[in-house]
């Protein structure tokens, strides 16, 4: 029998799917018994997503509310301080999307449907992180990822977001299957699909080719989701065509799904000390590479000539901060730091992109166009749009008095520590290497980030001035708690390092 | 309990970073504003004070900031920081002083006083830290604000709005270089100091020379950052651009400049090289550390003569100087050590460049955002206190002995460096000594040079109105300190380091002394002789086709940028443009079956062969 709370982690935002896709069919009904389906929706999205992270953010902070929720976790689920913190990270960020749709959404057609499904990826993605066997992952996965298709085509009107949503949803589903396969081999080989008993059985039967290739199949089925090495033709298309408080959640938590199963995969299951130190290194390098070529297409989007979309360059971005990530969990680092790196930088990239691209969509509304160009000195116009867009531009390239400082530095001491224990000097010299391609990168990335400051808050604009621009708000409010998040984390960030030293 | 001394630093760091924050609250009161984003520097200064007069030894305070089990971060005073943070946060609260009469024309002051503010709390955390992420804290933070204080008046209108744009950036993508190193380097030590399996691994321990643990890679790494920060070659072109190139630190307001560029952040290199020198025993480092000074003191030098924007010729002179520094340090022989020299010149360079900077801060604002000295000539008349300020200011940078604190420092560091080739016979001192002694002859050229072509002469142009008194009481205060300075220097200054007592440092070895004196009384004469009546240009530049070449090739800024744009910036953006030629978007087999069937093979490859 599941712990009430915990359960209500995952039946909270499924009920309210429920409740909310109910209000909108009954649209029609309750407007004659003079009550807004959509105003019911709006105040029911944000208490439910409200909710949701309430109970995560007290079982983050209140070690005795967490053990007493974790008591009861059986074969189905596991729930740890791992997991209380990233389900507080995914819940604020989509507590804050569904803040920022109140008036960003309004008057859309279909807003119950839209509130549905994004409770239905918060459940998926919650099911993945609190996941203990490999089918209740994979059930997890499927339920965030259908929801993230439809959410994409979900302005279907719009050039290009069937296409784009087409297309994550051939390469998310080949993903899949690959993991459905390497799920297969797994029971078949080991007789289990628990972590667990899976990892017992592994450290009985010994490394073998076979356990690499299922490793393989793993990484590469979660490398799709997670936007790795040219398996990203998905993410730009994906991000540019949908609505932007949808771009926010896939950037900020649903590619972040990836790396949570790389970092199953390769702590839980297949567990650090029956895999030799070199496959750490793989998935280390993977993300180096993933980092290069981010940072190559993000410069690439700048002297394009047909359109210098911002969404695109912010999706190409975040392949960078995967990549990051990626590093923390291959590091393999002693004592967890490498995880712990991981899930901070997961907490500042999703809070630094989540804002940027829920920026993008009050820029594109007031805009009506996603390009660049158009948006120069759009922060001279706005002292808000101004402020935010620095914080979040300066956190996403590391630098202080914004969050994401501090993650950046986590991330590089883990790399740095992962292969330096072991007792081959290569992986010593190949940890130098990772530390340096590291930080050059971020250099790189800093570059793109400081091009975009340039161009959106330095230059001139073109147009003379237009009179003021209007953010409505909600989503001042939504963009407003992100900034502030971000300045408070960066000024003190033993706020969330010393929960999230907790990960063992 | 936490220690009163703690306590100060504490509050000095802590006051200007929420006040930057308060001060943004204050928009509607933009005088009240402007008083109290002083006063919360102020507040900071006295604090240094206090500090100063109840040091009584090494402190430290351990604090959790980011602590994820193994890494306390903290407060450490000992005589270099305690020294540092007085000269930081007063010369931050007298420029301070200074702007408010300065940008009182500026309609963005909001975020001058959050980032003016912003930046003394970060460069008093960089000389407080105790352990290296406090460092690199303030390190980053000083770095942002410099960026975005060059860049502040990015609103104005055409290329006026776009120049400091570039600049801020071109500012922060730089010293970025530098960041590369320090954070290597961090990594790494974290590393080493955790396989010696100490509780706190990244407090900086200086009681103990690591030369024998650390690898040689390791000062390399950690040298790249006081480079790129203290603007040495080939690095200093996010300090001084060429003429040609117009792209640097100086585009931002002259207060800025003053504060940032001269007094306090680009002295943050030179910290940093001062904090780990008891850390390091390797040869090397000090030979490299050497030649990249040695080379940076002469050509910066030229730069300084070649120029003609008043700003950049006290920028190129800052970064000679601050060679002058590294070169100090880099003497570390019984008979002449240079640590204390370096230390004490960083002290009078803080003091007079501040007063040049702020000096030249007055012209500027007296004739209408003016820059190019051959526009200006024969303001004698019309800024008289300006004229005698800046004189004594000249007279701290020539380094004339006794009476300026420039001369103190500088007699010593060359003492120290005739020393110990003399005395010890450490060769490469010669080296050190010559460079010095042919510095000290630019540097009376290229300064007396910028005086009689601003004060002397003819006026070329220039409309004047005259400064407020405001800026008279800071320039006066300064000019003081220039001269009281200089006596303390050789006494209590070098005492609270050492921990003598009395004058005893005072030596006056003949062949430096006299070699110093020639070289400024040279200087002096040339200079004379070149611009004492106003002339612009020197005749013979002009006729000999090397020394015109030679002229453009310093005017250009030495090509730095150029050969940066070539080798760094294009490829970036060709390869990305090339990269992006597999990106065609569609969905076909070689996006996903392609793709994936690749990834699989190679990590699948991987893993079984390092099975």
């Amino acid at each position: 029998m599941l712990n009430t709370y915990l359960s209500l982690i995952l039946i909270i935002p499924i009920a309210a799917a429920i409740l909310l896709s109910l209000f909108e069919q009954l649209k029609k009904f309750l407007i004659k018994i003079k009550i807004k389906a959509d105003c019911v929706n709006h105040a029911l999205a944000n208490i439910i997503a409200f909710s949701v992270f309430v109970l995560g953010f007290i079982s983050a902070y209140v070690p005795a509310f967490r053990d007493y929720i974790a008591s009861t976790t059986g074969d189905l689920l596991r729930f740890g301080q791992l997991e209380a913190v990233l389900i507080t990270i995914f819940s604020f960020l989509v507590w804050m999307v569904v803040l920022f749709s109140v008036n960003y959404m309004k008057g859309k057609n279909g807003l119950g449907y839209y509130y549905a499904l994004i409770f239905t990826l918060l459940t998926g993605l919650s099911t993945v992180t609190m996941a203990n066997n490999f089918i209740t992952l994979f059930v997890g996965w499927e339920l965030f990822a259908l929801s993230g298709y439809v959410l994409v085509a979900f302005e279907r009107a719009k050039r290009g977001a069937v296409e784009a949503s087409m297309k994550y949803f051939i390469m998310s589903t080949a993903g899949s299957m690959l993991v459905l396969l390497a799920t297969a081999l797994t029971y078949g080989f080991y007789g289990s699909v628990n972590f667990e008993l899976v990892s017992i059985a592994v450290q009985a039967s010994g490394t073998s080719a076979i356990a690499a290739i299922i490793i393989a199949l793993f990484i590469t089925g979660f490398a799709v989701t997670a936007a790795m090495l040219f398996l990203n033709a998905w993410l730009p298309d994906a991000h540019s065509s949908a609505p932007s408080t949808i771009s926010a959640l896939l950037s900020g938590i649903v590619v972040k799904a990836g790396a949570i199963g790389i970092y199953r995969t390769l702590y839980f299951a297949y567990t650090p000390d029956v895999l030799s130190a070199g496959a750490g290194a793989v998935i280390s390098w993977l993300g180096i590479l993933t980092m290069i070529e981010g940072n190559y297409l993000v410069f690439s989007q700048f002297k394009r000539k047909d359109i210098v979309d911002f969404k695109r360059i912010l999706a190409y971005s975040t392949t960078v901060h995967l990549g990051y990530i990626i590093l923390g969990i291959g590091s393999l680092a002693p004592g967890n730091l490498g995880v712990q790196a991981s899930v901070f930088h997961i907490l500042t990239h999703a809070l630094g992109k989540g804002g940027l691209f829920l920026l993008s969509g009050v820029l594109i509304t007031t805009l009506g166009s996603r390009d660049l160009r158009d948006m120069k000195g759009i922060g001279r116009k706005s002292p808000f749009i101004g402020a935010v867009l620095t914080i979040g531009l300066l956190s996403l390239g590391g630098i202080p008095i914004t969050a994401g400082f501090a993650s950046k530095l986590m991330v590089i001491l883990a790399t740095f520590n992962g292969g330096a224990n072991a007792v081959n000097p290569l992986m010593f010299i190949n940890s130098i290497l990772l530390v340096i391609m590291a930080i050059i990168n971020s250099l790189l990335a800093l570059g793109g980030y400081l091009y975009i400051l340039k161009k959106m808050l330095f230059d001139e604009p073109d147009a003379e001035d237009t009179g003021k621009i209007k953010i409505p708000i909600f989503e001042k409010l939504a963009l407003a708690i992100i900034a502030v998040v971000l300045i408070v984390l960066g000024l003190w960030p033993e706020l969330i390092v010393s929960k999230i030293a907790l990960i063992v | 309990m936490v220690q009163t001394i703690i306590l100060f630093a504490i509050i000095s760091v802590v006051v200007p970073i929420i006040g930057s924050f308060l001060s943004l609250l204050l928009k509607k009161l933009p005088t009240v504003r402007d008083f109290f984003s002083v006063s919360t520097i102020a507040v900071s200064a006295i604090m240094s004070i206090l500090i100063f007069g109840t040091y009584k030894g090494e402190t430290t305070y351990l604090l959790n900031w980011m602590n994820w089990g193994d890494n306390k971060s903290g407060i450490y005073l000992d005589s270099l920081s305690v020294l540092m943070v007085l000269i930081v946060s007063i010369l931050s609260m007298l420029i301070a002083f200074f702007s408010i009469e300065y940008m009182k024309e500026d309609k963005h002051k909001a975020r001058y006083w959050f980032f003016i503010q912003m930046f003394v709390g970060g460069m008093l955390l960089l000389v407080l830290a105790h352990d290296m992420v406090f460092l690199f804290l303030g390190w980053e933070i000083v770095g942002l604000c410099s960026c975005f204080l060059i860049g502040h008046f990015f609103m104005k209108k055409g290329e006026a709005g776009e120049k400091p744009a570039k600049s801020g950036i071109k500012a922060l993508i730089m010293t970025g270089i530098g960041d590369v190193g320090l954070l290597a380097f961090l990594a790494w030590m974290y590393y080493e100091n955790k396989k010696l399996g100490l509780t706190n691994p990244l407090i900086i321990d200086t009681t103990t020379p690591l030369g024998g643990t650390y690898p040689i890679v390791m000062s390399i790494l950690l040298l790249l950052a006081p480079i790129t920060k203290s603007a040495q070659f080939p690095l200093q072109s996010w300090l001084s651009a060429g003429d040609t190139v117009d792209i640097d630190a100086m585009q931002g307001p002259t207060t800025v400049s003053a504060l940032i560029h001269a007094a306090t952040m680009v002295k943050a290199g030179i910290y940093l090289v001062a904090r780990f020198s008891p850390i390091w025993d390797s040869e090397f480092f000090y030979i490299a550390l050497m030649i990249i000074a040695g080379v940076s003191c002469v050509a910066a030098a030229f730069g300084a003569l070649v120029t003609t924007d008043l700003k950049r010729v006290l920028a190129y002179s800052t970064i000679s100087q601050l060679s002058y520094m590294f070169l100090a340090f880099t003497i570390r022989e019984d008979h002449g050590t240079g640590l204390i020299p370096g230390q004490m010149h960083l002290l009078s360079h803080s003091i007079f460049k501040a007063l040049l900077f702020l000096s030249a801060g007055a012209i500027i604002h007296s004739i209408a955002e003016e820059r190019d000295m051959k526009k200006m000539g024969g303001l004698k008349k019309d800024l008289p206190w300006v004229y005698g300020f800046m004189m004594v200011g000249v007279l701290g940078l020539i380094g004339i002995p006794i009476i300026t604190n420039g001369g103190y420092s500088k007699e010593m560091i060359i003492t120290a460096a005739y020393e110990a080739a003399a005395i010890d016979g450490a060769s490469m001192h010669w080296f050190t000594f010559i460079v010095g002694i042919l510095v000290a002859f630019l540097t009376t050229l290229y300064a007396a040079r910028m005086f009689l072509m601003i004060f002397h002469g003819k006026n070329r142009g220039a409309r004047v109105h005259k400064p407020k008194y405001i800026m008279r009481i800071v320039l006066a205060i300064l000019a003081v300190l220039v001269v009281a300075t200089g006596f303390i220097i050789e006494g209590p200054a070098s005492n609270f380091f050492s921990g003598d007592t009395g004058y005893s440092l005072i030596h006056v070895v003949l062949v430096p002394f006299l070699c110093a004196i020639g070289a400024i009384i040279l200087g002096l004469g040339l200079a004379y002789l070149f611009y004492g009546k106003g002339q612009t240009e020197v005749g013979f530049v002009e006729k000999i086709n090397v020394f015109k070449a030679l002229r453009t090739f310093v005017a250009n800024g030495f090509y730095i940028d150029h050969l940066y744009n070539l080798v760094f910036v294009k490829p970036v953006f060709w390869i990305g443009q090339k990269l992006s030629f597999f990106k065609t978007g569609k969905i076909n087999w070689n996006m996903i079956f392609g793709s994936v069937v690749a990834i699989f093979i190679v990590v699948a490859t991987l893993l079984v062969v390092m099975v």
